[in-house]
C-alpha cells in the first residue's frame, strides 16, 4: 500500500568508543517515497544507512521492518527480506560481465544457490532478471562488455542495476551520483523519479539540486542528531538548518 | 564446455593422452610407474588445494592435515590382516574427512586473511604432533599397512592394488573425477556464488547470500578431495605417518599451485608435474639439488606471474 511505513527506526545510535556517531534517531520511511538524507560531512548518514542495510549494528534503539524487528539479523537477511542497498564507493565484481553481476543479485530470488551440478547459466530466469534489471538503469549495450571496462558513470549505474535484481522492496542508496558528470546525474535522477512509483527510496546525496528535486521526505542530520524531517520546502524554510548545513555551504561557494 | 578454454582443453587433452599410455612404455620398469603414481596423487592433492586458495580465496597452510587424515583414517578404521573392500572404506574415510572438516570449517572461517592462515596452520601442526607423540598411532614412525584392500565392485574384480600399473590407472582415474568435480562445482549456481564471494564477499553479503555457508560447503568439498589423496598415497606406499601432516607438504603444494598458475585447476596438474621433474632432475646434478631447485622456482614464479598455465595461454588464446 502506498505511504505505509517500511522501514522505521527508534531511537537509534551509534557510539565508536565516547564519540557518538549517531545519537537517539527515530525515522519512518514509507512505501513509493523517496527519503532524502542530508548532512554535512561526519553528519552520520552513512552510519544510518549501514545500520539500516544491518552491515552495521546500533549500540541501541531499534529497526522495524514491516514491523518485525530486524536490528540484530545478519546483513544476508536484511537483502533477503528486501533492503537492498548501493554502495558510495563503487562496489561490483570487475572482472565479469555487467550480466553476470547481475545475475549474481538475481539468482537467489529463482533458484538453490547451493546447487553444485546445475550449470549457472541453464536458469533462463536468472538471465532474464538480470538483464531486465540492466535494462532498467539503460545499460543495455554493455550486457556482456566486463564491468571494469565500462565508464565510471555506468559502473554507478551497474551498482543500481545490481540492487534492483535482488527484487527489493525498498531500497538504500548511498551516493549514487557521486563523481559523476551533470549528463549522467540527470539520467539517474530520471531513473530514480520512475523507481519511487514503485519502490520506496531512502536517499544519501550531496548533490542538493537533485535531493530537493527528488525527495518526498527530506532529513537533516548534523553531527550525529536529527535536526528536521519534513517536506523540502519545510526543510528549506527551517532557520535552524539554513545556519547548520545550507548556510555553511553557501559560504563555502562564497569562498 | 566445462572447460572453458582452448588452452586448457588442449593440456588436458595432451595429458589424459600420454598419462593413458605410459604404463605401455614402462611395463617393466616399476620405479618410474610408481613415480608416476605419485605425481598423479600429488597432483588430485594440488588440485584440490588450487581450488580453495585460487577459486574459493582461502589461503590455507595447513591442508596437509586432510591428507594425513585420508591415510590414518584407513589404518585406523580397518583390521590389522584382512583386506577390505577399498570403495566401502574409501566412502567411509571421505564421510569422516567431510565430518571433521566441517568442524575445522566452523572454527577457522570465523577468520579470514592472514589469521585464516594463521590457524590453518595451527591446527595442522596440532594435529601433526598429535601423531607425534601418540603410541597407539606409532608415533613418528607411523602405521603400517600389511593387507592393500581388495577393489571388487558387486563380485567384478578388475583392479589389482598390489600391481604399480592398476594403482596407477586408480591414481589417474582419482586425476580425473576430481578435475571434473572441482569444474562442475565451479560452473554450477554454487560456484558462481563462490566465485563472487572471493571477487567481492562484502558485495556478495549485500546481494543477500551467507558466504560463510558457502565457504563451509567448499571448504569441505577441498579437504574430502585431499583426504582423497592422501589415503591413495598411503595405500601405494603401505604406510602413514605424520609426515603427511607437515606444514612442508601443505607449502610445497602451495608452491606447486603457483609455479602451475593458481586458480586454473589444471594448472596444479601441470605445476606438480614441473615442481617433481625439476627435483628429480636436480637430485641426481649435485648434493645441493635444494639451492639449484629453490633457484629455478623462484627464477620461474618471477618470469611467469600467472604461473606456466598462464604462459601458455599467452601463446595459445587468440
Amino acid at each position: 500500500m502506498a505511504n505505509d511505513i517500511i522501514l522505521e527506526t527508534e531511537s537509534l545510535s551509534k557510539h565508536w568508543g565516547g564519540i557518538k556517531a549517531l545519537n537517539d534517531i527515530s525515522l519512518q520511511f514509507r512505501d513509493r517515497q523517496l527519503h532524502g538524507v542530508v548532512g554535512p560531512n561526519g553528519a552520520g548518514k552513512s552510519t544510518l544507512l549501514n545500520m539500516l542495510c544491518g552491515t552495521l549494528k546500533p549500540t541501541s534503539g531499534c529497526i522495524f521492518h514491516k514491523g518485525d524487528q530486524i536490528e540484530g539479523m545478519k546483513p544476508w537477511k536484511f537483502v533477503r527480506r528486501g533492503i537492498g542497498r548501493s554502495f558510495q564507493k563503487t562496489n561490483i565484481y570487475a572482472d565479469v560481465t555487467c550480466l553476470e553481476n547481475c545475475a549474481v543479485a538475481a539468482q537467489r530470488r529463482f533458484t538453490g544457490s547451493f546447487n553444485l551440478f546445475a550449470s549457472r547459466h541453464s536458469n533462463t530466469l536468472v538471465r532474464d532478471a538480470a538483464e531486465k534489471a540492466l535494462r532498467q538503469v539503460g545499460l543495455d549495450s554493455r550486457i556482456n562488455t566486463v564491468a571494469a571496462e565500462i565508464s565510471y558513470g555506468e559502473q554507478r549505474q551497474l551498482e543500481l542495476a545490481m540492487v534492483l535484481a535482488t527484487d527489493p522492496c525498498i531500497l538504500l542508496l548511498d551516493e549514487p551520483m557521486a563523481g559523476m558528470g551533470h549528463e549522467e546525474s540527470q539520467r539517474i535522477i530520471e531513473l530514480l523519479n520512475e523507481l519511487k512509483q514503485s519502490y520506496s527510496i531512502v536517499l544519501v546525496e550531496h548533490d542538493m539540486d537533485a535531493i530537493f528535486e527528488l525527495s518526498d521526505q527530506l532529513t537533516v542530520l548534523d553531527n550525529g542528531t536529527h535536526l528536521i524531517t519534513g517536506t523540502v520546502d519545510e526543510v528549506r524554510n527551517e532557520p535552524q538548518v539554513k545556519e547548520a548545513y545550507l548556510g555553511k555551504e553557501d559560504e563555502e561557494e562564497a569562498a | 564446455m566445462i572447460f572453458e578454454k582452448r588452452t586448457e582443453r588442449i593440456f588436458l587433452a595432451i595429458f589424459f593422452l600420454i598419462a593413458l599410455c605410459i604404463p605401455l612404455f614402462l611395463e617393466d620398469n616399476s620405479f618410474f610407474v610408481g613415480k608416476a603414481t605419485t605425481i598423479l596423487i600429488l597432483a588430485v592433492f594440488v588440485m584440490s588445494l588450487d581450488f580453495l586458495v585460487g577459486r574459493v580465496g582461502l589461503v590455507t597452510l595447513g591442508h596437509a592435515l586432510f591428507y594425513g587424515l585420508g591415510g590414518y583414517l584407513f589404518v585406523i578404521l580397518t583390521p590389522e590382516y584382512e583386506a577390505v573392500n577399498f570403495w566401502v572404506y574409501a566412502v567411509y574415510i571421505l564421510a569422516i574427512s567431510a565430518l571433521i572438516a566441517l568442524v575445522v570449517g566452523v572454527v577457522v572461517l570465523r577468520t579470514s586473511g592472514i589469521y585464516f592462515i594463521m590457524i590453518t596452520l595451527a591446527i595442522s601442526q596440532m594435529a601433526y604432533y598429535f601423531f607425534f607423540d601418540s603410541l597407539e598411532f606409532g608415533g613418528n614412525d607411523g602405521l603400517f599397512i600389511f593387507m592393500k584392500p581388495e577393489t571388487s565392485i558387486f563380485g567384478l574384480n578388475f583392479l589389482n592394488l598390489d600391481n604399480p600399473t592398476h594403482f596407477y590407472y586408480l591414481s589417474l582415474l582419482a586425476v580425473l573425477v576430481t578435475l571434473l568435480a572441482i569444474k562442475i562445482t565451479l560452473r554450477s549456481r554454487f560456484g558462481r556464488i563462490v566465485e563472487a564471494s572471493r571477487l567481492n564477499p562484502e558485495r556478495t553479503e549485500a546481494l543477500g547470500y551467507n558466504i560463510f555457508a558457502f565457504r563451509l560447503i567448499s571448504y569441505i568439498i577441498g579437504s574430502t578431495l585431499a583426504a582423497y589423496a592422501g589415503l591413495l598415497f598411503a595405500l601405494q606406499y603401505g604406510y602413514v605417518n605424520p609426515q603427511f601432516m607437515t606444514w612442508e607438504m601443505s607449502g610445497t603444494a602451495l608452491v606447486m599451485s603457483i609455479l602451475g598458475g593458481m586458480g586454473t585447476i589444471y594448472g596444479a596438474i601441470l605445476g606438480t608435474i614441473t615442481y617433481e621433474g625439476l627435483q628429480y632432475s636436480f637430485e641426481h646434478l649435485s648434493e645441493d639439488w635444494m639451492l639449484l631447485m629453490g633457484g629455478a622456482i623462484i627464477l620461474m614464479v618471477l618470469l611467469l606471474r600467472k604461473g606456466l598455465a598462464g604462459y601458455l595461454e599467452k601463446l595459445l588464446e587468440k
